[in-house]
Protein backbone atom coordinates (compact mmCIF):
# COMPACT_ATOMS: atom_id res chain seq x y z
CA UNK A 1 0.00 0.00 0.00
CA UNK A 2 1.75 3.22 -0.94
CA UNK A 3 0.51 6.59 -0.06
CA UNK A 4 0.22 9.61 -2.52
CA UNK A 5 3.39 10.88 -1.49
CA UNK A 6 5.18 7.48 -1.59
CA UNK A 7 3.77 7.44 -5.73
CA UNK A 8 4.49 10.90 -6.49
CA UNK A 9 8.39 10.34 -5.01
CA UNK A 10 9.02 7.16 -6.97
CA UNK A 11 7.45 8.65 -10.06
CA UNK A 12 9.92 11.46 -9.68
CA UNK A 13 12.20 9.17 -9.54
CA UNK A 14 11.39 7.20 -12.65
CA UNK A 15 11.27 10.78 -14.45
CA UNK A 16 13.95 12.66 -13.44
CA UNK A 17 16.90 9.59 -12.53
CA UNK A 18 18.28 9.77 -15.45
CA UNK A 19 18.32 13.51 -15.46
CA UNK A 20 19.54 13.87 -12.01
CA UNK A 21 22.60 11.13 -12.38
CA UNK A 22 23.94 12.82 -15.74
CA UNK A 23 23.61 16.64 -14.03
CA UNK A 24 26.03 15.13 -11.35
CA UNK A 25 27.97 12.54 -13.66
CA UNK A 26 29.10 15.34 -15.74
CA UNK A 27 29.98 17.98 -13.28
CA UNK A 28 31.60 15.68 -11.23
CA UNK A 29 33.60 13.92 -14.01
CA UNK A 30 33.17 10.51 -12.46
CA UNK A 31 30.04 7.75 -12.84
CA UNK A 32 30.65 5.32 -9.84
CA UNK A 33 30.31 8.23 -7.48
CA UNK A 34 27.46 10.02 -9.62
CA UNK A 35 25.43 7.04 -9.26
CA UNK A 36 26.03 6.80 -5.41
CA UNK A 37 25.06 10.46 -5.14
CA UNK A 38 21.98 10.27 -7.21
CA UNK A 39 20.49 7.78 -4.83
CA UNK A 40 21.79 9.53 -1.87
CA UNK A 41 19.52 12.32 -2.98
CA UNK A 42 16.63 11.00 -3.54
CA UNK A 43 16.90 9.49 0.30
CA UNK A 44 17.26 13.20 1.45
CA UNK A 45 14.76 14.06 -0.38
CA UNK A 46 12.65 11.43 0.17
CA UNK A 47 13.62 12.27 4.62
CA UNK A 48 12.59 15.47 3.97
CA UNK A 49 9.18 14.30 2.36
CA UNK A 50 8.38 12.02 4.74
CA UNK A 51 9.22 14.42 7.50
CA UNK A 52 6.07 15.71 6.55
CA UNK A 53 6.67 18.65 4.54
CA UNK A 54 5.86 19.65 0.53
CA UNK A 55 8.06 20.47 -1.77
CA UNK A 56 6.16 23.06 -4.33
CA UNK A 57 8.63 22.14 -7.37
CA UNK A 58 10.11 18.83 -6.90
CA UNK A 59 12.10 18.77 -10.05
CA UNK A 60 13.94 21.96 -8.70
CA UNK A 61 14.24 20.64 -5.28
CA UNK A 62 15.79 17.49 -6.46
CA UNK A 63 18.53 19.83 -8.04
CA UNK A 64 18.94 21.46 -5.55
CA UNK A 65 19.65 18.38 -3.00
CA UNK A 66 22.00 17.31 -5.52
CA UNK A 67 23.82 20.36 -6.02
CA UNK A 68 24.57 20.71 -2.22
CA UNK A 69 25.89 17.21 -2.63
CA UNK A 70 27.93 17.61 -4.77
CA UNK A 71 29.56 20.97 -3.40
CA UNK A 72 29.93 18.73 -0.38
CA UNK A 73 32.05 16.08 -2.32
CA UNK A 74 34.22 18.81 -4.45
CA UNK A 75 34.88 20.10 -0.61
CA UNK A 76 35.74 16.87 0.07
CA UNK A 77 38.02 15.92 -2.73
CA UNK A 78 39.60 19.43 -2.17
CA UNK A 79 40.17 18.35 1.47
CA UNK A 80 41.45 15.07 0.14
CA UNK A 81 44.73 16.80 -1.29
CA UNK A 82 45.71 18.36 1.92
CA UNK A 83 46.76 14.85 3.37
CA UNK A 84 44.21 14.66 5.93
CA UNK A 85 43.64 12.21 8.61
CA UNK A 86 40.85 10.27 6.73
CA UNK A 87 42.81 9.79 3.91
CA UNK A 88 45.74 8.59 5.91
CA UNK A 89 43.48 6.26 7.59
CA UNK A 90 41.90 5.70 3.94
CA UNK A 91 45.62 4.48 3.05
CA UNK A 92 46.27 2.25 5.53
CA UNK A 93 49.18 4.82 6.43
CA UNK A 94 51.70 6.76 4.83
CA UNK A 95 52.20 4.17 1.97
CA UNK A 96 53.05 6.29 -1.27
CA UNK A 97 49.47 6.29 -3.12
CA UNK A 98 48.49 4.33 -6.04
CA UNK A 99 48.53 5.62 -9.62
CA UNK A 100 45.42 7.96 -9.62
CA UNK A 101 42.39 6.02 -10.30
CA UNK A 102 41.04 5.97 -13.43
CA UNK A 103 39.15 2.85 -14.17
CA UNK A 104 35.81 4.84 -13.02
CA UNK A 105 35.86 7.37 -15.95
CA UNK A 106 36.43 5.06 -19.07
CA UNK A 107 33.72 2.89 -18.99
CA UNK A 108 31.71 6.03 -19.26
CA UNK A 109 28.56 5.62 -21.91
CA UNK A 110 29.67 9.36 -23.64
CA UNK A 111 33.18 8.91 -23.54
CA UNK A 112 33.93 11.11 -25.61
CA UNK A 113 32.63 13.72 -23.54
CA UNK A 114 33.56 13.67 -20.10
CA UNK A 115 37.21 13.93 -20.04
CA UNK A 116 37.04 17.37 -22.45
CA UNK A 117 33.79 18.38 -20.25
CA UNK A 118 36.42 17.84 -17.32
CA UNK A 119 39.27 19.78 -18.68
CA UNK A 120 36.93 22.98 -18.69
CA UNK A 121 36.89 24.94 -15.19
CA UNK A 122 34.42 23.73 -12.84
CA UNK A 123 32.47 27.29 -12.43
CA UNK A 124 32.53 26.83 -15.95
CA UNK A 125 31.53 23.19 -16.40
CA UNK A 126 28.73 23.53 -13.46
CA UNK A 127 27.19 25.96 -15.70
CA UNK A 128 27.29 24.68 -19.18
CA UNK A 129 25.99 21.23 -17.90
CA UNK A 130 22.78 22.73 -16.50
CA UNK A 131 22.57 25.34 -19.29
CA UNK A 132 22.90 22.87 -22.38
CA UNK A 133 22.39 19.43 -20.87
CA UNK A 134 19.56 20.19 -17.97
CA UNK A 135 18.09 22.83 -20.08
CA UNK A 136 17.78 25.31 -17.30
CA UNK A 137 17.60 29.22 -18.34
CA UNK A 138 20.15 31.28 -16.84
CA UNK A 139 17.68 32.81 -14.02
CA UNK A 140 17.24 29.46 -12.68
CA UNK A 141 20.48 28.55 -12.80
CA UNK A 142 21.44 31.90 -10.92
CA UNK A 143 19.01 30.73 -8.38
CA UNK A 144 20.35 26.96 -8.00
CA UNK A 145 23.61 27.72 -7.34
CA UNK A 146 23.14 31.09 -5.31
CA UNK A 147 24.94 33.35 -7.65
CA UNK A 148 23.80 36.10 -10.01
CA UNK A 149 21.86 35.66 -13.37
CA UNK A 150 24.77 38.22 -14.66
CA UNK A 151 27.75 36.04 -13.36
CA UNK A 152 25.83 33.23 -14.74
CA UNK A 153 25.74 34.30 -18.21
CA UNK A 154 29.54 35.37 -18.25
CA UNK A 155 30.13 31.49 -17.26
CA UNK A 156 28.03 30.48 -20.12
CA UNK A 157 29.91 33.17 -22.28
CA UNK A 158 33.14 31.72 -20.94
CA UNK A 159 32.73 28.08 -20.93
CA UNK A 160 31.54 27.92 -24.30
CA UNK A 161 34.82 29.70 -25.44
CA UNK A 162 36.60 27.55 -23.54
CA UNK A 163 34.45 24.27 -24.79
CA UNK A 164 35.21 25.47 -28.50
CA UNK A 165 38.76 25.80 -28.20
CA UNK A 166 39.05 22.24 -27.15
CA UNK A 167 36.68 20.63 -29.76
CA UNK A 168 38.31 18.99 -33.00
CA UNK A 169 37.36 21.56 -35.76
CA UNK A 170 35.06 19.56 -38.10
CA UNK A 171 34.75 20.90 -41.70
CA UNK B 1 19.89 29.51 -29.04
CA UNK B 2 22.47 29.31 -31.65
CA UNK B 3 25.44 26.48 -31.39
CA UNK B 4 27.50 25.87 -33.92
CA UNK B 5 27.53 22.22 -34.82
CA UNK B 6 30.29 20.62 -33.35
CA UNK B 7 28.59 21.93 -29.91
CA UNK B 8 25.61 20.98 -30.82
CA UNK B 9 26.63 17.47 -31.00
CA UNK B 10 28.91 18.01 -27.89
CA UNK B 11 25.60 18.40 -25.62
CA UNK B 12 23.57 15.90 -27.65
CA UNK B 13 26.18 13.55 -26.47
CA UNK B 14 26.72 14.65 -23.07
CA UNK B 15 23.20 14.63 -22.63
CA UNK B 16 23.22 10.64 -23.50
CA UNK B 17 24.65 9.75 -20.57
CA UNK B 18 22.54 7.62 -18.21
CA UNK B 19 21.92 5.10 -16.21
CA UNK B 20 21.09 1.30 -17.50
CA UNK B 21 17.98 0.04 -16.77
CA UNK B 22 19.14 -2.46 -14.39
CA UNK B 23 20.81 0.21 -12.50
CA UNK B 24 17.71 2.18 -12.65
CA UNK B 25 15.91 -0.81 -11.38
CA UNK B 26 18.31 -1.81 -8.75
CA UNK B 27 18.13 1.45 -7.35
CA UNK B 28 14.45 1.94 -7.25
CA UNK B 29 14.04 -1.27 -5.26
CA UNK B 30 16.92 0.05 -2.77
CA UNK B 31 14.43 3.40 -2.47
CA UNK B 32 11.38 1.61 -2.16
CA UNK B 33 12.77 -0.59 0.46
CA UNK B 34 14.63 2.54 2.46
CA UNK B 35 10.74 4.03 2.25
CA UNK B 36 9.31 0.89 3.46
CA UNK B 37 11.75 0.15 6.41
CA UNK B 38 13.19 3.98 7.22
CA UNK B 39 10.03 5.19 8.34
CA UNK B 40 10.52 5.87 11.58
CA UNK B 41 7.71 7.84 13.01
CA UNK B 42 8.95 9.96 16.42
CA UNK B 43 6.38 11.38 18.92
CA UNK B 44 6.22 14.90 19.17
CA UNK B 45 7.64 14.83 22.47
CA UNK B 46 10.68 13.23 21.08
CA UNK B 47 11.42 15.63 18.71
CA UNK B 48 10.52 18.15 21.25
CA UNK B 49 13.00 17.50 23.17
CA UNK B 50 15.72 16.70 20.00
CA UNK B 51 16.19 13.67 22.64
CA UNK B 52 17.68 10.42 20.62
CA UNK B 53 17.23 12.47 17.25
CA UNK B 54 20.91 11.61 15.80
CA UNK B 55 20.43 8.34 17.30
CA UNK B 56 17.62 7.54 15.55
CA UNK B 57 18.98 9.23 12.18
CA UNK B 58 21.99 7.04 12.46
CA UNK B 59 20.31 3.57 12.58
CA UNK B 60 18.46 4.96 9.90
CA UNK B 61 21.58 5.33 7.65
CA UNK B 62 24.07 3.12 9.20
CA UNK B 63 26.44 3.00 6.43
CA UNK B 64 25.64 5.58 3.78
CA UNK B 65 27.21 8.55 5.78
CA UNK B 66 31.21 8.31 5.90
CA UNK B 67 30.87 12.24 7.18
CA UNK B 68 30.35 11.33 10.31
CA UNK B 69 32.52 9.51 12.65
CA UNK B 70 33.82 9.91 15.96
CA UNK B 71 36.85 10.54 17.14
CA UNK B 72 37.37 7.29 18.75
CA UNK B 73 37.20 6.05 15.41
CA UNK B 74 39.60 7.87 14.33
CA UNK B 75 41.93 7.59 16.72
CA UNK B 76 41.15 3.74 17.01
CA UNK B 77 41.74 3.20 13.63
CA UNK B 78 44.77 5.32 13.16
CA UNK B 79 46.78 3.60 16.19
CA UNK B 80 45.55 0.27 14.71
CA UNK B 81 46.71 0.78 11.17
CA UNK B 82 49.83 -0.18 9.69
CA UNK B 83 51.50 3.21 10.67
CA UNK B 84 55.30 3.06 10.67
CA UNK B 85 57.19 4.46 13.62
CA UNK B 86 59.30 7.23 12.13
CA UNK B 87 55.99 8.40 10.15
CA UNK B 88 53.91 8.65 13.09
CA UNK B 89 56.84 10.86 14.90
CA UNK B 90 56.63 13.05 11.73
CA UNK B 91 53.08 13.21 11.97
CA UNK B 92 53.26 14.69 15.87
CA UNK B 93 55.85 17.46 14.18
CA UNK B 94 53.08 18.27 11.69
CA UNK B 95 50.41 18.34 13.73
CA UNK B 96 52.38 20.57 16.29
CA UNK B 97 53.11 22.93 13.26
CA UNK B 98 49.74 22.91 12.05
CA UNK B 99 48.46 24.15 15.60
CA UNK B 100 50.46 27.34 14.60
CA UNK B 101 49.20 27.42 10.75
CA UNK B 102 45.96 26.51 12.25
CA UNK B 103 45.84 29.32 14.88
CA UNK B 104 46.80 32.06 12.00
CA UNK B 105 44.50 30.41 9.50
CA UNK B 106 41.43 31.40 12.36
CA UNK B 107 41.27 35.22 10.66
CA UNK B 108 42.55 34.95 7.40
CA UNK B 109 39.90 36.42 4.79
CA UNK B 110 39.54 35.59 0.85
CA UNK B 111 42.51 36.55 -1.08
CA UNK B 112 44.62 35.30 2.17
CA UNK B 113 46.88 32.57 1.35
CA UNK B 114 45.83 31.03 4.34
CA UNK B 115 42.00 31.87 3.96
CA UNK B 116 41.39 27.78 2.17
CA UNK B 117 43.09 26.39 5.24
CA UNK B 118 40.42 28.19 7.22
CA UNK B 119 37.63 27.53 5.22
CA UNK B 120 38.38 24.10 3.31
CA UNK B 121 40.27 22.17 6.57
CA UNK B 122 39.89 23.91 9.46
CA UNK B 123 36.00 24.52 9.80
CA UNK B 124 34.68 20.99 7.63
CA UNK B 125 36.93 19.95 10.94
CA UNK B 126 35.65 21.52 13.52
CA UNK B 127 32.14 20.69 11.91
CA UNK B 128 32.98 16.79 12.21
CA UNK B 129 34.17 16.72 15.56
CA UNK B 130 30.95 18.17 16.81
CA UNK B 131 28.53 15.48 18.08
CA UNK B 132 26.04 17.23 19.00
CA UNK B 133 22.96 18.12 16.77
CA UNK B 134 22.55 21.28 18.62
CA UNK B 135 25.88 22.58 18.55
CA UNK B 136 25.84 21.21 14.96
CA UNK B 137 23.19 24.06 14.03
CA UNK B 138 24.59 26.92 16.36
CA UNK B 139 28.00 26.09 14.05
CA UNK B 140 26.06 26.40 10.84
CA UNK B 141 24.93 29.37 12.03
CA UNK B 142 28.30 30.84 13.65
CA UNK B 143 29.52 30.00 10.37
CA UNK B 144 27.05 32.36 8.61
CA UNK B 145 28.51 34.89 10.65
CA UNK B 146 32.24 34.31 9.99
CA UNK B 147 31.22 35.00 6.59
CA UNK B 148 29.36 37.97 6.99
CA UNK B 149 32.07 39.34 8.89
CA UNK B 150 35.05 38.68 6.46
CA UNK B 151 33.03 40.54 3.87
CA UNK B 152 32.87 43.47 6.59
CA UNK B 153 36.37 43.19 7.05
CA UNK B 154 37.54 43.28 3.18
CA UNK B 155 35.26 46.09 3.02
CA UNK B 156 37.02 47.84 5.07
CA UNK B 157 40.14 47.64 3.98
CA UNK B 158 38.95 48.11 0.21
CA UNK B 159 39.58 44.72 -0.38
CA UNK B 160 35.71 43.26 -1.64
CA UNK B 161 36.75 42.20 -5.01
CA UNK B 162 33.74 40.42 -7.22
CA UNK B 163 35.78 37.23 -6.72
CA UNK B 164 35.91 37.67 -2.95
CA UNK B 165 32.58 38.13 -3.03
CA UNK B 166 31.38 35.35 -4.89
CA UNK B 167 33.35 33.43 -3.07
CA UNK B 168 31.50 34.71 0.48
CA UNK B 169 28.28 34.48 -0.87
CA UNK B 170 28.29 31.31 -2.31
CA UNK B 171 29.14 29.60 1.27
CA UNK B 172 26.48 31.26 2.53
CA UNK B 173 24.69 30.13 0.15
CA UNK B 174 25.21 26.85 0.94
CA UNK B 175 24.96 27.05 5.08
CA UNK B 176 20.88 28.36 4.36
CA UNK B 177 20.24 26.05 1.97
CA UNK B 178 21.45 23.26 3.73
CA UNK B 179 19.82 24.82 7.05
CA UNK B 180 16.41 25.17 5.03
CA UNK B 181 16.99 21.20 3.76
CA UNK B 182 17.38 20.01 7.16
CA UNK B 183 15.60 17.17 7.55
CA UNK B 184 13.01 17.24 10.52
CA UNK B 185 13.97 14.83 12.93
CA UNK B 186 17.39 17.13 13.38
CA UNK B 187 15.44 18.95 15.62
CA UNK B 188 12.66 20.78 14.23
CA UNK B 189 12.78 24.12 17.17
CA UNK B 190 16.22 24.09 16.90
CA UNK B 191 16.19 24.71 12.86
CA UNK B 192 13.51 27.20 13.16
CA UNK B 193 14.92 28.68 15.92
CA UNK B 194 18.58 29.05 14.52
CA UNK B 195 16.99 29.97 11.25
CA UNK B 196 15.02 33.17 13.22
CA UNK B 197 18.61 33.96 14.95
CA UNK B 198 20.41 33.70 11.55
CA UNK B 199 17.77 35.77 9.79
CA UNK B 200 18.39 38.94 12.32
CA UNK B 201 21.94 39.04 11.98
CA UNK B 202 21.52 39.08 8.36
CA UNK B 203 18.92 41.72 8.66
CA UNK B 204 21.32 43.69 10.75
CA UNK B 205 23.67 43.71 8.07
CA UNK B 206 21.86 44.44 5.38
CA UNK B 207 20.14 47.21 6.83
CA UNK B 208 23.46 48.34 8.15
CA UNK B 209 24.09 52.42 7.61
CA UNK B 210 26.55 52.43 5.24
CA UNK B 211 28.26 56.10 4.80
CA UNK B 212 31.01 56.36 2.89
CA UNK B 213 30.50 52.42 1.55
CA UNK B 214 27.32 54.00 -0.71
CA UNK B 215 29.16 54.47 -3.37
CA UNK B 216 30.94 50.97 -3.29
CA UNK B 217 28.72 49.22 -6.07
CA UNK B 218 30.11 45.51 -4.65
CA UNK B 219 29.36 46.66 -1.38
CA UNK B 220 25.66 47.21 -2.40
CA UNK B 221 25.25 44.08 -4.12
CA UNK B 222 26.87 42.59 -1.55
CA UNK B 223 24.28 43.68 0.78
CA UNK B 224 21.58 43.20 -1.87
CA UNK B 225 22.50 39.68 -1.50
CA UNK B 226 21.97 39.55 2.11
CA UNK B 227 19.02 40.67 1.66
CA UNK B 228 18.07 38.18 -0.54
CA UNK B 229 18.81 35.50 1.74
CA UNK B 230 17.61 36.98 4.56
CA UNK B 231 14.53 36.66 3.26
CA UNK B 232 15.48 33.08 2.03
CA UNK B 233 15.00 31.98 5.97
CA UNK B 234 12.43 33.77 6.24
CA UNK B 235 10.55 31.99 3.82
CA UNK B 236 11.83 28.81 5.48
CA UNK B 237 11.12 29.47 9.10
CA UNK B 238 7.80 30.20 7.96
CA UNK B 239 7.43 27.14 6.04
CA UNK B 240 8.86 25.41 8.63
CA UNK B 241 6.40 27.05 11.61
CA UNK B 242 3.23 25.87 9.39
CA UNK B 243 3.90 22.25 9.59
CA UNK B 244 5.08 22.01 12.80
CA UNK B 245 2.57 24.22 14.76
CA UNK B 246 -0.11 25.17 12.13
CA UNK B 247 1.17 29.09 12.10
CA UNK B 248 0.51 30.48 9.12
CA UNK B 249 0.93 33.69 10.21
CA UNK B 250 3.90 36.20 9.74
CA UNK B 251 3.23 38.59 12.79
CA UNK B 252 3.61 34.68 14.82
CA UNK B 253 6.59 34.15 13.08
CA UNK B 254 8.21 37.68 14.35
CA UNK B 255 6.44 37.81 17.65
CA UNK B 256 7.89 36.33 19.95
CA UNK B 257 11.94 36.27 18.69
CA UNK B 258 12.15 39.21 16.49
CA UNK B 259 11.90 42.44 18.03
CA UNK B 260 10.60 45.11 15.07
CA UNK B 261 13.07 48.06 15.78
CA UNK B 262 16.04 45.54 15.70
CA UNK B 263 15.20 44.69 12.26
CA UNK B 264 14.47 47.91 10.72
CA UNK B 265 17.48 50.21 12.73
CA UNK B 266 20.53 50.44 11.56
CA UNK B 267 23.41 48.44 14.42
CA UNK B 268 26.11 50.38 15.04
CA UNK B 269 27.99 47.87 15.98
CA UNK B 270 27.81 45.57 13.34
CA UNK B 271 28.23 48.42 10.85
CA UNK B 272 30.95 51.07 12.83
CA UNK B 273 33.46 49.21 14.80
CA UNK B 274 36.43 48.87 12.87
CA UNK B 275 37.49 45.49 12.33
CA UNK B 276 41.50 46.35 13.73
CA UNK B 277 40.14 47.36 17.02
CA UNK B 278 37.72 44.81 17.98
CA UNK B 279 38.32 41.20 17.62
CA UNK B 280 35.73 40.20 14.72
CA UNK B 281 33.55 37.88 17.03
CA UNK B 282 32.50 40.48 19.61
CA UNK B 283 31.06 42.96 17.18
CA UNK B 284 28.67 40.23 15.24
CA UNK B 285 27.47 39.34 18.85
CA UNK B 286 26.48 42.76 19.77
CA UNK B 287 22.67 42.78 18.02
CA UNK B 288 22.27 39.58 19.71
CA UNK B 289 23.20 40.79 23.14
CA UNK B 290 20.37 42.99 22.56
CA UNK B 291 17.85 41.15 21.45
CA UNK B 292 18.12 39.03 24.47
CA UNK B 293 17.81 42.18 27.01
CA UNK B 294 13.84 42.03 25.86
CA UNK B 295 13.48 37.93 26.78
CA UNK B 296 15.14 38.28 29.94
CA UNK B 297 12.57 40.72 31.91
CA UNK B 298 9.08 39.56 30.91
CA UNK B 299 9.42 35.83 30.36
CA UNK B 300 8.99 34.33 33.97
CA UNK B 301 6.05 36.92 34.16
CA UNK B 302 4.64 35.66 31.06
CA UNK B 303 4.50 31.83 32.17
CA UNK B 304 2.47 32.52 35.33
CA UNK B 305 0.49 34.97 33.38
CA UNK B 306 -0.41 32.06 30.91
CA UNK B 307 -0.88 29.64 33.10
CA UNK B 308 -3.56 31.69 35.04
CA UNK B 309 -5.48 32.77 31.84
CA UNK B 310 -4.92 30.44 28.90
CA UNK B 311 -6.97 31.86 26.67
CA UNK B 312 -6.01 35.79 26.72
CA UNK B 313 -3.32 35.65 28.27
CA UNK B 314 -1.17 34.51 25.04
CA UNK B 315 -2.46 37.57 23.54
CA UNK B 316 -1.34 40.04 26.55
CA UNK B 317 2.02 38.37 27.07
CA UNK B 318 2.70 38.45 23.49
CA UNK B 319 1.67 42.14 23.44
CA UNK B 320 4.03 42.61 26.53
CA UNK B 321 6.90 41.26 25.09
CA UNK B 322 6.77 43.00 22.11
CA UNK B 323 6.31 46.38 24.27
CA UNK B 324 8.61 45.61 26.24
CA UNK B 325 11.21 44.82 23.38
CA UNK B 326 10.32 47.97 21.84
CA UNK B 327 10.99 50.35 25.00
CA UNK B 328 14.48 48.27 25.90
CA UNK B 329 15.47 48.53 22.34
CA UNK B 330 14.68 52.36 21.61
CA UNK B 331 16.81 53.30 24.61
CA UNK B 332 19.50 51.57 23.28
CA UNK B 333 19.35 52.15 19.84
CA UNK B 334 18.18 55.65 17.53
CA UNK B 335 16.28 53.81 15.06
CA UNK B 336 17.44 56.07 11.40
CA UNK B 337 14.46 58.35 9.86
CA UNK B 338 15.45 56.96 6.66
CA UNK B 339 15.44 53.15 7.31
CA UNK B 340 11.40 51.56 6.81
CA UNK B 341 9.77 48.99 9.29
CA UNK B 342 9.23 45.90 7.27
CA UNK B 343 5.60 45.95 6.49
CA UNK B 344 5.44 42.28 5.87
CA UNK B 345 6.29 41.38 9.46
CA UNK B 346 4.08 43.82 11.11
CA UNK B 347 1.94 42.29 13.22
CA UNK B 348 -1.99 42.78 12.34
CA UNK B 349 -3.96 40.23 12.53
CA UNK B 350 -3.84 37.95 15.63
CA UNK B 351 -6.38 35.33 15.01
CA UNK B 352 -4.16 32.43 14.48
CA UNK B 353 -2.25 33.41 17.34
CA UNK B 354 -4.70 31.36 19.36
CA UNK B 355 -3.91 28.52 17.55
CA UNK B 356 -4.05 25.09 19.24
CA UNK B 357 0.14 24.13 20.20
CA UNK B 358 0.97 27.94 19.07
CA UNK B 359 1.63 28.26 22.72
CA UNK B 360 3.81 25.39 23.87
CA UNK B 361 5.77 25.76 20.37
CA UNK B 362 6.65 29.36 20.78
CA UNK B 363 7.17 28.64 24.27
CA UNK B 364 9.81 25.69 23.25
CA UNK B 365 11.27 27.75 20.41
CA UNK B 366 12.06 30.80 22.87
CA UNK B 367 14.28 27.78 24.68
CA UNK B 368 15.58 26.97 21.91
CA UNK B 369 16.49 29.77 20.93
CA UNK B 370 18.29 30.95 24.25
CA UNK B 371 19.73 27.51 23.35
CA UNK B 372 21.24 28.68 20.14
CA UNK B 373 22.47 32.03 21.35
CA UNK B 374 24.13 30.27 24.02
CA UNK B 375 26.16 27.55 21.66
CA UNK B 376 26.69 31.18 19.65
CA UNK B 377 28.72 32.72 22.23
CA UNK B 378 30.70 29.53 23.06
CA UNK B 379 31.37 29.30 19.64
CA UNK B 380 32.28 33.16 19.34
CA UNK B 381 34.56 33.38 22.19
CA UNK B 382 36.46 29.80 21.09
CA UNK B 383 37.11 31.68 17.82
CA UNK B 384 38.69 34.30 19.63
CA UNK B 385 40.99 32.43 21.50
CA UNK B 386 42.36 30.77 19.09
CA UNK B 387 42.53 34.08 16.72
CA UNK B 388 44.63 35.25 19.39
Amino acid sequence: MKTATEQSFLKAYDDYADAIFRHIALRLGDREQARELMQDTYMKVWQYLSGGKTVENLRAFLYRTANNLIVDTARRRKLRTVESLEQMHEDHGFDPPAEEDTSAITHIDAERVMPILQSIDEPLRDVLVMRYVDGFPPKEIAKLLGISANVVSVRIHRGMEALRSRLPHEA
Amino acid sequence: MKLDPALRRFFEEASSLRLTNSEKAAMRRELEAHIALGDVHLTADELAEGKDALVTYMRAHPVNDSARFTVFELLHSFFFSRVPALAFSALIVVIGSGAVVASAAEGALPGDALYGVKVDFLEPLRERIIQNPEKRVAWKVRKVERRLMEAQSLQERDRLTESHRDVIEQSITREVRELQDSARWDGEEMIIASQQVLEETMEAVASGDDDKATAHPEWRQWKSFVRERQSDVHRSVRERMKTAYGIDDDAASASVVVPKLIQSSPVPALMAVPAADVPADTAIAAPVKMMRVKDVPSEEDNQRENENRREEGVEESVRNDRENGRRESEERLQPSPESEPLQDIAPQDRSDVRKQGHEDGMERLKEKREHIEKELRGLRTKGELQAR
